[in-house]
C-alpha cells in the first residue's frame, strides 16, 4: 500500500494562461509526491502560488506543462465523477448556504456515488454518520450552516470532504478564519486523520507553528516559485525555511521555531536574570520596546526578577540607584527615562 | 436531534398538504369567480363531470375560465421554478427572470416573430397562426431568453461578484428593452397599442393547441429543472464544490440555462412579461419549508406558485364587478410587498446565502 504517492507531480508547470499572450509562470519544474498516511503541509508567504499549485492539483485549474498522476491514472484523463471519487476538497470561501442543515451539507459530499436524484443508500448513511463522528460535528447535525462558529462551519466542510470519501484530502488555508484552540483543533484532527485512515491529506496554510508541530512533511514555497520539501526540522535546520520567509525586520529563532518581529538593535542593552517563565515574558516585553536583552552581568543596566511568595518582584539596577516594581507595566514605563537620557 | 428533524419533517408534510388544499381550493374558487358568477357545486359538476344544465355556463367554464386557470397554474410553477433554478445558479437572491433581464430577452424573440411576420402582425394576430405560430413564438421567446442568460453567464463566469453581475443583468436587460423600444417607435400606433396590452401580461386567450404547447413546454422545462436537482444542491456550495464532487459544471450550467429559457420563453412569449413571481415565491417556498434541498424546493415552488398565481389571477378578474385588472400589475402589487415581507421579518435572504 504504502510502495506507491497517491499523488505525484512530474515536471509540473503551474500558472495562468491570457490569452495569445505569454503565459504567466507561477512555478516550473515541479516534482511531487504525496503518500498515504501523511500529513503535508504547504507553506510560502503570500503570492507565492500556493492556491495556484493546490488549485492545479485538484484540477480546478489546467497545469500549464507536466503531469499530474493521481492513484496511479493520469489527472486529465479522470473524468470528474472518477476524480471525485478520488480527491476531495476543502476550499477557503466560505460556503453561502445557510438554509442547509449540517447533516445535509455532509451528505452532499456522497453526491459522486448516489443516483440521478441522490437519495442516500445505507452504505451512504453510514459513511456520513462516520465522518461526522470522526469530525464531532453530530452535535449539531440538525443546526443551520449559518447558526455556526467558523470553526464549526470548517469542521462541518471537512466532515463534507470525509464523507466523499476519497484516499487524498486537500485543504486550501482550512484555519484562515479561526482562532487559535480551532486552529490547534483542526490541525490535530487532520494529524490524527491522515494517522489512522492511511488518507494522504495536503493543506496550505499560514500558521508556521502548527505546521512545523504537525505536519509530517513540509512544502515549502520560496517567493520565487522554488519548492523545498522535507521533515520540518531538516528544513528548519538547513536554512530552507528563513530563506522562504526572508524579509526585513524579521526573524527566525531557530531556538523557538517562532518568528520575532526584530527591530534593528539600536537601543540600550538590559540584562536580566529570575526564573525562567518570568524572563521568557519580561524579555518580549523589552524587545518590544527595541531594548537589548543580553546575558552579560557587567552591563550597567540590569534587571533582576525575584519571586516573593505571592507575586514577583523586577528589581531594575540603573548603575546608581535600584528600584523596585511590581508589574512589567510600570518596568516599562520607569525604563522609558533611560531612553530619554540616551 | 432525532426528534427534532422529524418534526421538521412532519411539519414539513402538513405545510405541503395544506399547500395542495389550498391549491385546489383556488383552482375552483378562481373558476367560480368572475363577471359572471356560477355557484359552487356547479362548477365542480362542470370541472369534474363536464355537465351542465345551463350551456352558457359550461362555455363560460370550459373555453374560457378553465384554460385561464390552467395557464395561471402553469405560469405559477414555470416562472417561479425558473427563479429558483437562478437563484441556484447565480448564488443571488436577487436573481430572477425579469430581474436579469431574460423576460426582455423572450419580449425580443417575441419582438422578433411580429418584425420578421410583417408589419401587421402583433401577439393577438400571431395567435390565430395555428399550432406553427405557436411554436415559432416559444422558439423565438426562448432563444432570446437563452441569448440574454448566456451573455449574462458569459460576463458572469469572468466576474465572480455578486452585485456586479446583477448589475450587469440589469444592463443587459435594458439594453434588450432598448432595441424593443426601437422597434416600437418605428410602429404603427394600434401596433404600439397592442404591444402595451402585451406588457401588462395576461393569462386569459390560450386555448385548445396554444395551451397544449405552452403547458408540453413547460412540462418538459419542469421535468430538466428536477432531474437536474441533485446537480442543483451541489451547485449550492459553489462552483468549486460541486466540481470537486463529480460535477461538470459547463454541462450543468447549460441544462439549467435551457430549463430556465424554455420556461420563462414559453411563458412570457404567451402570457408576457409578468414580473415578481420568480423571485417572490422561491423566497416564500424556502421560509416556509426552511430548506435549500431543491428536491423538495422544485415541486414545492410549483405548490406555492399554482396557490399565488390563482389568488393573482382571483384578484385580477375584480369578482362581482365587470372589471378586469392585468395580471402583471397584481402579481407586483402583491409580490413586492411579499419580498420586503421576506427578507424583513424571516432574515430569510441572509439565511440562504450567506
Amino acid at each position: 500500500m504504502n510502495d506507491t504517492p497517491l499523488l505525484s507531480a512530474r515536471n509540473l508547470t503551474i500558472g495562468y494562461k491570457n490569452g495569445k499572450r505569454e503565459p504567466r509562470i507561477v512555478s516550473e519544474a515541479l516534482n511531487l509526491d504525496l503518500w498515504p498516511g501523511q500529513l503535508v503541509c504547504l507553506l510560502g508567504p503570500n503570492g507565492a502560488g500556493k492556491s495556484t499549485l493546490m488549485r492545479t492539483l485538484s484540477g480546478l485549474q489546467p497545469a500549464l506543462s507536466g503531469e499530474i498522476i493521481i492513484d496511479n491514472e493520469s489527472l486529465v484523463n479522470l473524468k470528474p465523477v472518477d476524480l471525485a471519487q478520488k480527491l476531495s476538497l476543502v476550499l477557503t470561501e466560505r460556503i453561502e448556504a445557510g438554509n442547509l442543515t449540517v447533516r445535509e451539507l455532509v451528505a452532499l459530499g456522497r453526491t459522486p456515488y448516489t443516483g440521478w436524484l441522490g437519495t442516500l443508500s445505507e452504505i451512504d448513511k453510514e459513511k456520513i454518520d462516520w465522518s461526522m463522528g470522526a469530525t464531532d460535528t453530530k452535535r449539531y447535525a440538525g443546526r443551520r450552516m449559518n447558526e455556526l462558529s467558523d470553526g464549526e462551519r470548517q469542521k462541518v466542510m471537512l466532515a463534507r470532504a470525509l464523507a466523499q470519501d476519497t484516499k487524498l484530502i486537500l485543504l486550501d488555508e482550512p484555519t484562515a478564519h479561526l482562532d487559535l484552540p480551532n486552529r490547534v483543533e483542526m490541525m490535530r484532527l487532520l494529524h490524527n486523520l491522515a494517522r489512522q485512515t492511511n488518507k494522504a491529506i495536503l493543506l496550505s496554510t499560514h500558521e508556521l507553528d502548527l505546521a512545523l508541530q504537525a505536519a509530517d512533511k513540509l512544502w515549502l514555497m520560496h517567493p520565487d516559485g522554488k519548492l523545498v520539501s522535507g521533515v520540518p526540522e531538516d528544513l528548519v535546520l538547513n536554512g530552507s525555511f528563513e530563506a522562504a520567509f526572508i524579509k526585513n525586520g524579521f526573524h527566525f529563532d531557530r531556538n523557538t521555531g517562532t518568528f520575532t518581529i526584530h527591530k534593528e538593535a539600536s537601543s540600550t542593552p538590559i540584562y536580566l536574570s529570575g526564573k525562567t517563565n518570568l524572563v521568557f515574558w519580561t524579555k518580549r516585553a523589552l524587545q518590544r520596546e527595541d531594548y537589548i536583552v543580553s546575558d552579560d552581568p557587567v552591563l550597567p543596566h540590569k534587571i533582576e526578577i525575584i519571586e516573593s511568595e505571592e507575586s514577583p518582584v523586577w528589581i531594575f539596577d540603573n548603575g546608581l540607584t535600584t528600584k523596585k516594581h511590581l508589574n512589567i507595566s510600570e518596568l516599562i514605563a520607569d525604563l522609558q527615562h533611560i531612553k530619554k537620557v540616551k | 436531534m432525532q426528534i427534532s428533524s422529524q418534526s421538521y419533517s412532519n411539519s414539513r408534510r402538513l405545510i405541503i398538504i395544506g399547500l395542495s388544499v389550498l391549491a385546489v381550493l383556488f383552482f375552483l374558487l378562481d373558476i367560480m369567480l368572475g363577471s359572471v358568477s356560477i355557484p359552487f357545486g356547479e362548477v365542480v359538476r362542470i370541472v369534474f363531470l363536464g355537465e351542465s344544465d345551463t350551456t352558457a355556463w359550461l362555455f363560460i367554464i370550459e373555453k374560457i375560465r378553465l384554460p385561464k386557470a390552467i395557464t395561471a397554474i402553469i405560469v405559477g410553477c414555470g416562472l417561479s421554478v425558473s427563479g429558483l433554478q437562478m437563484q441556484t445558479l447565480f448564488r443571488n437572491p436577487l436573481a430572477g427572470p425579469s430581474e436579469l433581464g431574460i423576460t426582455a430577452g423572450a419580449g425580443l424573440g417575441v419582438a422578433a416573430v411580429m418584425l420578421t411576420s410583417g408589419s401587421t402582425a402583433s401577439i393577438y394576430a400571431i395567435r390565430q397562426l395555428g399550432v406553427s405560430g405557436s411554436w415559432l413564438i416559444v422558439v423565438m421567446a426562448s432563444l432570446g431568453a437563452a441569448l440574454v442568460l448566456s451573455m449574462v453567464l458569459l460576463i458572469a463566469g469572468r466576474i465572480k461578484d455578486n452585485v456586479i453581475l446583477l448589475i450587469v443583468g440589469v444592463m443587459v436587460g435594458t439594453i434588450t428593452v432598448s432595441v424593443i423600444s426601437i422597434w416600437q417607435y418605428f410602429s404603427q400606433p394600434e401596433e404600439l397599442q397592442e404591444y402595451i396590452l402585451w406588457t401588462f401580461g395576461s393569462l386569459g386567450g390560450i386555448v385548445q393547441y396554444h395551451l397544449y404547447v405552452l403547458s408540453g413546454v413547460v412540462i418538459v422545462g419542469l421535468l430538466i429543472a428536477f432531474s437536474s436537482s441533485k446537480a442543483l444542491n451541489a451547485m449550492l456550495l459553489g462552483e468549486n464544490y460541486a466540481r470537486s464532487m463529480g460535477l461538470t459544471v459547463g454541462k450543468t450550467r447549460f441544462i439549467i440555462m435551457a430549463s430556465t429559457s424554455l420556461l420563462t420563453g414559453s411563458i412570457t412569449a404567451f402570457c408576457g412579461p409578468i414580473g415578481f413571481v420568480g423571485i417572490a415565491i422561491p423566497h416564500i417556498t424556502r421560509s416556509l419549508l426552511g430548506t435549500s434541498d431543491h428536491r423538495i424546493l422544485i415541486p414545492c415552488c410549483c405548490l406555492v406558485g399554482t396557490v399565488l398565481m390563482l389568488i393573482c389571477d382571483i384578484i385580477s378578474q375584480m369578482p362581482g364587478t365587470q372589471t378586469v385588472l392585468p395580471i402583471n400589475v397584481v402579481t407586483s402589487l402583491l409580490g413586492a410587498p411579499v419580498v420586503i415581507w421576506v427578507i424583513v421579518s424571516r432574515n430569510n435572504l441572509r439565511s440562504s446565502f450567506s
